[in-house]
């Protein structure tokens, strides 16, 4: 049953999936051509110059990609679901409720995770041909806490999609853009290396918020 | 349906903490106001403390001796302070030619005044721990890229940024004389000036493993490795370099007794800095120095303390303290039971950290209690001890995350 769940989620958002990645590795191509550019027109030791004594960070503009694709994957999943109320169908299935809706989220959440687990990849590479360890253990700390805040999106989305009132929806929408904060406090490269892991609990923490919210829509809350 | 509620408190908790984050922000958006920094000098001439300050009754700069009160005009302030404003004096042609009968030479003037800043923030950042050594002795006037970086782990190697290889061959030769000097890897720290735009390099002062500091330098593309000999009991923390225009010091020393040295040109001899309590982890100082005087300004939250000191010598002369209002005010005090904080001025990281308030807003807590076991009687729910207790420590915060999500 729970794979015939998967199938379903998978069947919904086959093609986000699959144009989050294409984007994603067309911005990071994009990225690339620029460095290369600045690596034929100034050189690679002015370019590591400017990074290591004047903290510079190369890959500012993925800063809001994450949970750009985090936002969309929860409305791609979720909206089809909210949508003349079609959960409900999903709720008849003959497993628990709780078990439904945590299969839906981590589905989504492990999609992300292998998106962005993706992306990071290709950019290490790229990182570890031009430049030293220290350069690339910097670039992790700076990106990951970005990278977090794309599964955060996506927990938080999800909860928003998920509740079945606006009034609370406005909520939580509140809290959703107060938590993401939490992940662009600064833009001072490997400002959060002593957090780090602590921050990648938060999508984790959100996560089942969006299972009170399908309890509330079993009750019949409404506007 | 236990479940439920355990999401919901969930949800209760992350919006407590997010409004304890949130609201003293806003409060702090709204009502703080610049701390006054009275700018403060030693007057060669006047022997005094002289201070620019803005007279909120008059609307205007006031420019006076601390000692005699004295009020002078911007054109009078120039001659009294003439280290200070020792190039609007010579464009005059009004800068004196002795002071205490001791002859005032221009270029030493240009060459022995400096300006030195540190804060917190400039130590505790996140940096890359890869150094830029230039050639020493290049014979050019201009100081140029030497075309690697070094790295210090358990050796020193140095990579070209070109090809991102190692170069052994340098990093062996530079490898043998820290092994002859005894220095010990891993390093702690490394303080070096990167930078093109200045006179001259004197390389890098670096912390060993072992508390010892060493001046690195490449000399004639050969290293340059020197033990500097460190008084008893001085254990360094930190070091900043500064390469000075008359080449009388090489860096500043701060040790872990919150003291401050200068390593001296001469045969590399510690000389302690005079500063009142100072803690660099917290505190800002501001060094003006001149041929005469050196003016030491420690900032912290208490206020500000200036010392000046004979330049030669470095023995205190004058002291002066101005204390800061810290007193917070009573609507917070009363409101605000804690703020949760992530950044702060002291730091480049983010931390977390939580300021408690007053026993007084205890107070307010139970009273907003009492009012949530109202509301919700009123709106004919069951009383949770939760919500009762988690208001109670988290006071208006805990009130407005269960009025919105106890529902």
């Amino acid at each position: 049953m729970i794979k015939a769940l998967l199938f379903k989620e998978w069947k919904k958002t086959k093609w986000f999936a699959i144009g989050a990645f294409i984007a994603g590795v067309i911005l990071l191509t994009y990225l690339f051509l620029k460095l290369g550019r600045s690596f034929r027109m100034v050189g690679l030791e002015h370019l590591w110059d400017v990074i290591v004594n004047r903290d510079q960070f190369l890959f500012r503009d993925l800063k809001f990609f994450p949970p750009a694709v985090g936002f969309c994957l929860a409305l791609a999943q979720f909206v089809p679901e909210m949508v003349q109320k079609r959960i409900k169908l999903s709720l008849h299935l003959p497993l628990s409720n709780r078990k439904i809706v945590f299969t839906m989220l981590g589905f989504g959440m492990t999609l992300l995770m292998i998106i962005f687990a993706m992306h990071l990849l290709i950019l290490l590479t790229f990182s570890g041909i031009y430049f030293p360890v220290e350069i690339t253990a910097s670039m992790i700390y700076t990106l990951l806490p970005w990278y977090i805040a794309g599964l955060a999106a996506y927990a938080m989305m999800s909860w928003i999609c998920l509740e079945p009132s606006w009034k609370r929806r406005i909520f939580n929408t509140l809290i959703m853009f107060a938590s993401l904060q939490l992940f662009y406090l600064t833009d001072f490269p490997g400002a959060y290396s002593f957090v780090v892991l602590s921050v990648v609990i938060i999508p984790f923490y959100v996560l089942p918020f969006g299972y009170l919210s399908v309890q509330r829509f079993k009750v019949g809350i409404q506007d | 349906m236990k479940n439920r509620y355990s999401i919901n408190y969930l949800i209760i908790v992350l919006g407590t903490l997010l409004l304890a984050w949130l609201l003293p922000k806003s409060y702090h958006l709204v009502t703080d106001t610049a701390s006054k920094n009275i700018f403060t000098y030693y007057s060669s001439v006047d022997k005094a403390f002289c201070t620019i300050d803005f007279d909120d009754k008059e609307e205007r700069l006031i420019r006076k001796n601390m000692n005699t009160n004295r009020v002078y005009s911007e054109s009078e302030f120039d001659s009294i302070l003439p280290m200070f404003y020792s190039r609007q004096l010579m464009a005059d042609g009004r800068m004196p030619k002795s002071i205490d009968g001791k002859v005032i030479n221009l270029n030493d003037v240009k060459f022995k005044k400096f300006f030195f800043k540190i804060t917190p923030a400039d130590k505790n950042k996140p940096h890359i721990p890869l150094y830029t050594l230039f050639e020493s002795m290049s014979g050019r006037v201009r100081i140029e890229m030497p075309g690697d970086v070094f790295r210090l782990n358990s050796k020193i190697e140095f990579i070209n940024p070109e090809t991102n290889r190692v170069n052994e061959e340098k990093s062996q030769c530079f490898n043998k004389i820290f092994e002859k000097r005894g220095f010990r890897f891993p390093a702690k720290m490394a303080a070096g000036n990167p930078s093109t735009r200045k006179a001259y390099d004197e390389g890098y002062f670096i912390i060993d493993n072992d508390d010892q500091i060493f001046h690195l330098k490449m000399v004639n593309a050969m290293p340059f490795l020197r033990k500097v000999s460190l008084p008893a009991g001085v254990v360094p923390e930190y070091i900043l370099t500064m390469e000075p225009d008359d080449r009388s010091f090489y860096a500043f020393v701060f040790d872990t007794n919150k003291r401050l040295y200068i390593i001296t040109t001469d045969a590399y001899k510690l000389q302690e800095i005079p500063t009142s309590a100072f803690d660099i982890n917290k505190d800002q100082l501001l060094i003006m120095a001149n041929p005469l005087f050196w003016n030491i300004n420690v900032i912290s939250s208490k206020g500000k303390t200036v010392l000046a000191l004979n330049a030669d010598t470095k023995q205190v002369v004058d002291e002066v303290t101005f204390k800061q209002d810290i007193s917070e005010s009573a609507y917070s005090k009363f409101i605000l039971p804690f703020a949760v904080g992530f950044t702060n001025a002291n730091t480049k990281y983010i931390k977390p950290m939580v300021y408690f308030g007053s026993y007084w807003v205890l107070l307010t807590n139970l009273l907003l209690t009492l009012v949530f076991v109202f509301i919700t009687r009123y709106r004919k729910q069951k009383i949770q001890l939760f919500s009762v207790v988690w208001i109670a420590i988290t006071g208006i915060y805990g009130f407005i995350a269960n009025i919105i999500f106890n529902r």
